[in-house]
């Protein structure tokens, strides 16, 4: 079984050096469902096996728990739907001469890669890996942002890979800082002493001077790639700029990738240096990301950075819920990763959608989406909601468990902060979604007919997003707990 | 060699790392700072072949030798080619004026300093001097690429971090396993020729420094 850790990024890695070979769309498109599709069910059989028989190793480099397995299943099925999605919207920019057919095959190839190290980055038990994979993502999506080759496409590329190559290079200092303690416990032996399985195992021992300012150094990195405030300055330029599928996948996907780098840490950093400090730092970040979000969510007026900084936003909420710790407060923050990005990749479905009919990404002059594309405008009213945390949508649960384990945990102050700010951001966000979905739409917008694989990719996320705000299933539910103990060292 | 005279190279080696440094800092030249950050990595791969002879550890010698051949030509090489591609010859224009720099530079080196000072037995862990010099190298790559708004010089700044932790990661009992060392060095290549395909795309294309761009704000 453990070979299955293998074959699991080979898949999209193959599957995108046999795309470079391949000229026509319509192969493109089924190459990509095929991979992806491929990798959604070697995920669930991992599950399956994970949760039945307990965590898997592999030669030390790579493993899989609970945690992993969260994460895993939030890549492949975004992955899945991305790619679901990108059939009518690749076909429409093909057709509209924004993308030449030429570069499509570049362009497939660069996702699977691009999947492929998000994939390695959560199966990797050696910490080093993790970190080579991690920065492995920014340099395949750095090309994928500017992949349209306009001037703000190339100044967000920029920023993004400047500033989260730097940022993660922290992440690399911490990682080096880790590994000399481990060694240093384990009697200057450095076998095994960079895997996250074993430090675990020994991390009492760790010297936890060290360890402390190792994982500064390591939740500056990650954080900064996590687009955690205040380095998350290059997120909603890169968020908004990069095609739509590619927008999907880095707020959905890529910055929860980072959080499982800081999720790692976190449990190094409680079992040398006790509870309070790793999860102290987890909840003053990710409480200054909601409030660092707040204004810049209420003026702005591009919708794609917008969603941008919502992401910021809730990078902070499962920060925050991380640090208030415990059981729950670790399930709640677990359980938002997956709302998240479930249903972030909704509404960039949505707004992608709706830039395209409009002509432009400015608010101002996207309307009545209701009445041009009925079903785009229902979705996106549906994300907004749950964006916005209302019931009965999931993150609507993660955020009142959050706020629960808070109070439990006694942060009144915190609590009452953060809920100041998710009212604001409430308001803020209906307000932009009902102009958008309700109101007379421009002359110029364009009504036609909504792609169909759109509407699907669209459905899933939305059916995944409404489910979870009802109940969640038991064998999430068993995957959630286990993770959550494995975070908290358990 | 005894580990009482690797530590004392280790310790010189970083003080030339940090004069380096400095000179990175302060330069006004983009060819110069290109120079002075070569021979940085020349002083990185000396600090590996001292390290590889004092552990006796070939995966060192390797280490040592693939830092000279990437970060020492190959980088430096590709940083060149870039200047000679959008032909700019212009001086560095710095945010912050270069005192200001220099007196955080020597900040940063004492609180390095003493933050290690500050730890316990572990530090037996890391030869000599390697976890100050290394905090430092990779604080002030950062200052480097803060003062400047020059895509090249944020590059150099980048590069230079990285040393730090190279310095640092060589000097922790046996080294990095040599195949996650591969897979950063891996990284830095490919990160590198991405940046400079996109310095060179902008350049060509609406003829201005990407590091200079600033349209996308709020």
């Amino acid at each position: 079984m453990s070979s299955l850790l293998w074959i699991l990024p080979l898949v999209p890695t193959s599957f995108g050096l046999l795309m470079l070979g391949v000229r026509d769309r319509r192969w493109l498109n089924a190459l990509d469902l095929a991979s992806n599709a491929l990798v959604a069910t070697l995920v669930v059989a991992l599950a399956q096996h994970v949760m039945s028989a307990g965590p898997l190793r592999a030669a030390g480099v790579f493993a899989a728990d609970a945690v992993t397995i969260l994460f895993l299943a939030l890549v492949a099925f975004l992955g899945l739907t991305t790619a679901i999605y990108t059939v009518g919207w690749m076909r429409h920019k093909v057709a509209a001469g924004e993308i030449p057919e030429r570069r499509l095959p570049v362009y497939f190839a660069l996702i699977q890669i691009f999947i492929a190290t998000m994939l390695v980055t959560v199966v990797a038990d050696n910490l080093g890996v993790l970190w080579i994979a991690m920065e492995g993502t920014t340099i395949t999506s750095a090309l994928l942002v500017g992949f349209a080759r306009d001037r703000d496409g190339l100044e967000a590329a920029w920023k993004y890979i400047i500033v989260t190559t730097i940022g993660i290079s922290f992440g690399l200092f911490g990682t080096v800082l880790i590994y000399a303690a481990a060694a240093h416990a384990q009697g200057g032996v450095p076998e095994g002493a960079m895997n996250f399985t074993t430090i675990v195992a020994i991390a009492p021992t760790l010297d936890p001077g060290i360890v402390r300012i190792g994982f500064i150094f390591a939740l500056i990195g990650y954080g900064t790639k996590a687009g955690l405030a205040p380095v998350h300055m290059w997120l909603p330029d890169a968020h908004s700029q990069a095609p739509t599928p590619v927008s999907a996948l880095l707020s959905g996907a890529l910055i929860k990738c980072a959080l499982f780098g800081i999720i790692r840490f976190h449990t190094i950093a409680r079992g040398a240096c006790g509870p309070a400090f790793a999860g102290d730092l987890l909840l003053l970040f990710g409480l200054v990301s909601v409030v660092v979000a707040t204004p810049f969510i209420l003026t702005q007026q591009d919708v794609k950075r917008l969603l941008g900084y919502h992401s910021v936003e809730h990078v902070g909420i499962v920060a925050f819920g991380l640090g208030i710790g415990g059981p729950l407060g670790t399930y709640a923050a677990l359980l938002h990763v997956l709302n998240h990005g479930v249903t972030k990749a909704l509404v960039f479905f949505v707004a992608g959608d709706a830039i395209g009919r409009c002509g432009s990404r400015d608010m101002r002059r996207i309307r009545g989406l209701l009445r041009v594309a009925p079903f785009a405008g229902t979705f996106l009213m549906l994300g907004a909601f749950s964006l916005a945390g209302t019931p009965p949508f999931s993150i609507f649960i993660s955020e009142l468990l959050v706020i629960q384990a808070g109070l439990a945990g006694g942060h009144t102050l915190a609590v009452a902060l953060f809920l100041a700010m998710v009212v604001v951001i409430f308001a803020g966000l209906i307000h932009h979604a009902g102009k958008m979905a309700f109101g007379a739409p421009e002359p110029s917008v364009h009504a036609g007919e909504e792609p169909r694989s759109g509407l699907l990719a669209m459905s899933l996320l939305a059916a995944v997003m409404l489910a979870l705000g009802l109940t969640v299933p038991v064998p999430l539910h068993d995957v959630l707990v286990r993770a959550a103990e494995v975070t908290l060292g358990m | 060699m005894t580990p009482e005279l690797a530590a004392r190279l280790i310790d010189a080696i970083g003080a030339f790392l940090l004069f380096t440094m400095i000179h990175i800092l302060a330069a006004s030249q983009l060819y110069r700072a290109i120079y002075v950050v070569a021979a940085q990595s020349v002083f990185i791969a000396l600090a590996g072949a001292v390290l590889g002879a004092a552990t006796d550890n070939l995966d060192l010698w390797i280490i040592a030798i693939v830092t000279l051949l990437v970060k020492a030509i190959l980088l430096p090489w590709l940083l060149f080619g870039v200047v000679r591609r959008i032909r700019i010859h212009r001086e560095i224009v710095s945010v912050i004026p270069i005192t200001v720099t220099l007196a955080i530079a020597g900040v940063i080196v004492v609180v390095a300093f003493h933050l290690s000072s500050s730890l316990g037995s572990v530090t037996q862990a890391i030869t000599g001097n390697a976890l100050p010099v290394g905090i430092s190298l990779t604080l002030m790559g950062v200052l480097v690429m803060m003062s400047r708004r020059t895509a090249l010089v944020q590059m150099i700044g980048l590069f230079a971090s990285e040393n730090g932790i190279f310095f640092t990661a060589m000097a922790v009992s046996q080294g990095m396993p040599l195949i996650i060392e591969i897979g950063v060095i891996l990284d830095v290549i490919l990160g590198a020729l991405v940046m400079g395909v996109l310095v060179l795309r902008v350049r060509s294309s609406i003829d201005s420094d990407i590091a200079d761009l600033d349209r996308l704000r709020g």
